[in-house]
């Protein structure tokens, strides 16, 4: 192996594949940190520029892109509320309210030196145990998913502030509008009304980008007159970055939160068919739940940030690792990498690192290397991210606008998904405006599908009975899991609320 | 001022930034562009922009594989620029119709298979192939297969369908329901006189998935797209639907040599809007043809078991009304 | 003490509405197998449960609204001022709302270039304070960002945006 790895490298330390990593990763920043543009779409519409290149040089392209476009997602998030990629919802959660403290460079620091170790520790991951991992992996069938998906909704009393009640509400419509358009399994459609555009459903990114940007900029118009003072003045100057713009105590204190949102990335990455959406919320809600102090969660602290910063990062390696060993793609991205490697000749499969270890060496060592160019382009930008926040709202906001204009013809080349958008943002202003929560909405769209699909397959592989969803050892502990859960959160406010009324009453 | 300058200045150096990426990232790539300016001109010079190509399926499989080799090939012949755009969702009726409604210029393209005829006979879509103007066919894919672990007790079909028959419902089998391997199954059942538990698992890579994971005991996939699994001894065949034996895998027979008479053609198939210019899809047909006949086009499918086989628009049509009948009378046997 | 309890009535009652006409809507899906748990399950299971949860917030609603009754008109009394500048601001956003809109109706057939400047100007126009409401900035601004834009994704990219009566 160790002889592959230094072939893997040789392959790719040349000028011109080197440049290819860089442009890749900086174009996928980009596509990263633009609100409704996404890494998927960074590969989509690089996929057929690699045609023309030998195999090492392709993949040394789109893997920049795939991890550029993993980890710009935060600067938008931290900067301005709207997660730039579904991936860094979690982060607006601490990230914004630690720069509306003035604490920009701070949140940026955690992000990028969270992002890469966790990148980090995922390729070293899929290096050294991809397939025992991907074997694993493959225990997971309908009954597992399910119970899985079913544990990862109960985190939405972690993952909301306010009203239990008004966050389970929000979590139902957004499970409504996975239902909308053809059916799993049956395939005809559900929840049309009668409209062809709607057959194909809602995608993910409308969907994300209109909730919260659309909404914000409409609460943004809401309050017109307190704009007009450049109050970002202040948070510039104190958005310098002093060292890495995290000291190295503060992370060894969050080395636990840590490594718990790292696994979390990789074990979601590794499954196929989950990704970098779920895991930062998982991890956020995972580590809200675990803190000692949950109730500073939101406020901008530190724990927020690390846990979904880490956990979208090591969902990288996560997805690659069923790719590069079995041959399955674990999302859109690594579907589209798959594609890829058959455009090149590569018959992805078991057999592909032995009868092309070379290249596959080669993306792993690109995978190495873009993690570092990555960092070294959001240390070199940061200065030029910030500045973006002294850009006049009224500016930034129609053109994030017209942008995601641009991101819904990328997405599926509609321009129903424009109008999605639109929709979706009245959407999220109108639950701004009467208090309900958006993210448990986010959560149950994306795990509606999971949920609904495996129920469904798994009920037609038990003819019809429920036991092995319980009786099948992994999707028994997950569903064991999920009732402990929702007891605990239940003793939680139990008691939360016997000391509030205790309070008062003293 | 002052701000819009700096507003410009980030939209300027971001533009950059990226214009720099993508050259560098361009350096290596052969263009496949040629076509300048973005006036439309006549027919005769088509295409004078790009060609707009929709593959209803998502990328890593089968339909977007074949077209985008294709597509590559294609974009030489005709000189052009040819771009492959995925929309995903409905068992491909959301592409499909996608291109039925758009401008009939020459510059939207469907490029799909016969799951056209299945979307139209189950209704989950409203049109058939009949509404396209049809532009032929370049690759045939006669690779259908049964594959199973490499453990199975399943050693050929024989094997299979005795099993089957001692417990009826029990063998389950995987399919997408509604989809071309569905047909597939509903056919074997009928001709076999044998009951499986079909279960839905999903697209072409959930099915190995569940394959490799040991949820499902058959799959009914292109052979091209297993080969590695079977290469690696984790899968084994029994046997494909096609005519004779395919000149890819001489070793795996066919299901008529093992005495089932099931044979299944997967054709991938280009067609345009309805009222699109004749010249076009005549000079888009006469692209396709000149590119099946081409050697290197040949080499590079065949390592995926597909055929580079002509139908001029004609002879696609043909074949879609005989291959509708056919389906069709399976669909009324399976009820 | 805050919230207002009216609204949550008011978009429980909406709710209500939307998990009645989803349970209606789910009798209607077609199935292609035939099974116990078919295609209107989940959705049903969902429309019931989003039924009861909207039932149990109106009514916590209403009895707080009960309790709280005499807070709340002192609260409206104190807002009377500011509601005349509100006005005019829901106005922005319902207008805002209609200007993207138009935006994405006329975007196929004018093209992306022209239905983008055309919006960004009319857009950042509207959201702009008073005193920064300067012609030739925004123009500037409008016209160089859509070009920018549009030559980027299709002349780069390839991505197929509406040329309109430009292509």
């Amino acid at each position: 192996m160790f002889d592959l790895i230094i072939e893997g490298f040789s392959l790719v330390l040349n000028f011109h594949t080197m440049l290819l990593i860089l442009g890749g990763t900086l174009l996928g920043l980009m596509f990263g940190l633009i609100p409704g543009l996404s890494a998927t779409m960074a590969v989509a519409i690089c996929l057929p520029i690699t045609y023309g290149m030998g195999p090492v040089e392709g993949f040394a392209l789109l893997i920049g892109l795939y991890i550029g476009g993993s980890s710009g997602g935060f600067i938008p998030s931290v900067l301005l509320n709207l997660p730039g990629t579904p991936s860094s919802v979690a982060t607006t959660f601490d990230g914004y309210p630690m720069a509306q403290k003035g604490l920009a460079g701070r949140a940026f620091g955690i992000s990028i030196i969270t992002s890469f170790w966790a990148g980090l520790i995922s390729i070293i991951v899929l290096v050294l145990v991809a397939e025992p991992l991907a074997k694993f992996a493959l225990n997971f069938g309908p009954f597992e998913f399910f119970a899985v998906a079913l544990l990862a909704l109960t985190l939405i009393s972690s993952l909301s502030e306010g009203s239990l009640l008004k966050a389970l509400i929000a979590a139902l419509l957004g499970l409504t509008f996975a239902f909308v358009g053809s059916a799993p399994i049956d395939a005809y459609p559900r929840f049309t009304f009668g409209m062809n555009e709607l057959s194909a459903g809602f995608n993910m990114l409308p969907v994300l980008i209109g909730i919260f940007a659309i909404s914000e900029m409409l609460k943004i118009i809401e309050n017109k007159n307190k704009i007009s003072t450049p109050g970002s003045q202040l948070n510039i100057d104190q958005a310098k970055i002093k060292g890495l713009g995290w000291p190295l105590k503060d992370f060894w204190k969050q080395k636990w939160n840590f490594i718990r949102s790292t696994i979390i990335g990789l074990g979601i990455g590794i499954l196929p068919g989950i990704g970098g959406g779920t895991a930062n919320l998982v991890a956020y809600g995972t580590a809200k739940k675990q803190s000692k102090y949950p109730e500073k969660f939101g406020t901008g602290i530190d724990d927020g940030v690390v846990a979904s910063e880490a956990s979208n990062n090591a969902t990288i390696g996560g997805d690659m690792v069923p790719l590069i060993s079995l041959g399955i793609p674990g999302d859109t991205v690594t579907a589209m990498l798959l594609g890829g490697l058959m455009l090149h000749g590569l018959q992805p499969g078991p057999l592909l690192i032995e009868q092309n270890g070379p290249i596959v060496y080669s993306i792993y060592a690109a995978l190495f290397i873009a993690n570092i160019f990555m960092v070294i382009l959001l240390y070199l930008g940061m200065r030029g991210f910030v500045k973006m926040l002294s850009i006049e709202k009224y500016y930034l906001y129609p053109i994030i606008i017209a942008l995601c204009v641009v991101g819904a013809f990328g997405v599926n080349n509609r321009l129903f998904d424009a109008f999605a958008l639109l929709g979706f943002g009245i959407l999220g202003y109108l639950m701004v405006k009467t208090k309900f929560p958006l993210v448990p909405l986010i959560l149950g769209f994306i795990l509606g599908p999971l949920l609904e699909t495996n129920l469904r397959r798994g009920l037609q592989l038990s003819d019809g009975s429920f036991m092995p969803f319980v009786t099948e050892p992994i999707s028994g502990l997950f569903l064991l899991a999920t009732v402990l859960s929702i007891v605990f959160s239940v003793i939680k406010e139990r008691k939360s609320r016997m000391n509030k009324s205790a309070n008062i009453a003293g | 001022m002052k701000k819009s300058f700096k507003l410009v200045a980030v939209i300027l150096v971001a533009l950059s930034m990226l214009l720099a990426a993508c050259s560098s990232s361009n350096e290596g790539s052969t263009s496949t562009s040629s076509s300048s300016g973005n006036s439309d001109g006549g027919e005769s010079n088509y295409p004078t922009k790009p060609i707009n190509i929709i593959v209803p399926a998502g990328a890593g499989g089968d339909t977007d594989r074949n077209t985008r080799i294709t597509a590559e090939y294609l974009a030489e012949e005709l000189d052009g620029n040819l771009v492959v755009s995925n929309v995903n969702g409905s068992g491909g009726t959301v592409g499909a119709q996608q291109v039925l409604d758009a401008d009939p210029d020459g510059y939207n393209v469907l490029a799909f298979h016969n799951s056209t005829i299945i979307n139209s006979l189950l209704e989950l879509a409203d049109f058939g192939f009949e509404d396209y103007q049809l532009a032929g066919s370049a690759i045939t894919d006669l690779s259908n297969s049964f594959i199973v672990n490499a453990d199975s007790e399943f050693t050929d079909l024989q094997s299979l369908i005795d099993a089957a028959k001692e417990k009826p419902g029990e063998i389950t089998i995987a399919t997408e329901t509604g989809a071309f391997t569905h047909l597939q199954l509903l056919a074997f059942q009928n001709l076999t006189d044998t009951e499986f538990k079909i279960v839905d698992v999903g697209s072409a890579s959930e099915k190995t998935t569940a394959l490799l994971g040991g949820q499902i005991d058959i799959i009914p996939t292109q052979l091209g797209l297993v080969q590695e699994y079977i290469e690696s001894g984790d899968f084994r065949t029994l046997g494909v639907m096609s005519e004779e034996r395919l000149a890819g895998a001489p070793d795996v027979p066919t299901f008529v040599e093992q005495g089932v008479d099931l044979k299944f053609d997967k054709f991938f198939y280009w067609g345009f809007p309805k009222d699109t210019p004749q010249e076009v899809v005549d000079k888009f047909s006469k692209a396709l043809e000149i590119v099946t006949n081409n050697p290197e086009f040949q080499k590079e499918i065949e390592p995926h078991l597909l055929n580079a086989n002509y139908l001029s628009p004609e002879e696609l049509f043909e074949h879609f009304e005989k291959t509708t009948e056919e389906y069709k009378a399976l669909l009324d046997a399976a009820q | 003490m805050h919230e207002n309890k009216s609204v949550d009535m008011i978009s429980s009652i909406v709710l209500i509405a939307v998990s009645i006409i989803l349970f209606i809507a789910t009798f209607s899906f077609r199935a292609m197998t035939v099974s116990d748990i078919g295609p209107e399950f989940l959705p049903r299971i969902v429309a019931i449960t989003l039924f009861i949860l909207s039932i149990s917030l109106f009514i916590k609603a209403y009895v707080q609204k009960k309790k709280e009754g005499e807070i709340q008109i002192a609260e409206e009394i104190e807002s009377v001022p500011q509601k005349e500048s509100k006005k005019e601001i829901y106005l922005l956003v319902i207008t805002t709302l209609i200007l993207i809109v138009l935006y994405l109706i006329v975007l196929p057939s004018l093209g992306f270039l022209i239905a983008t400047t055309v919006y960004l100007y009319i857009q950042i126009y509207l959201m702009a304070p008073a005193d920064k409401r300067n012609h030739i900035k925004i123009g500037l601004v409008s016209v160089l960002s859509s070009t920018i834009i549009y030559f980027v994704f299709r002349n780069v990219f390839y991505l197929m945006l509406p040329s309109g009566i430009l292509g």
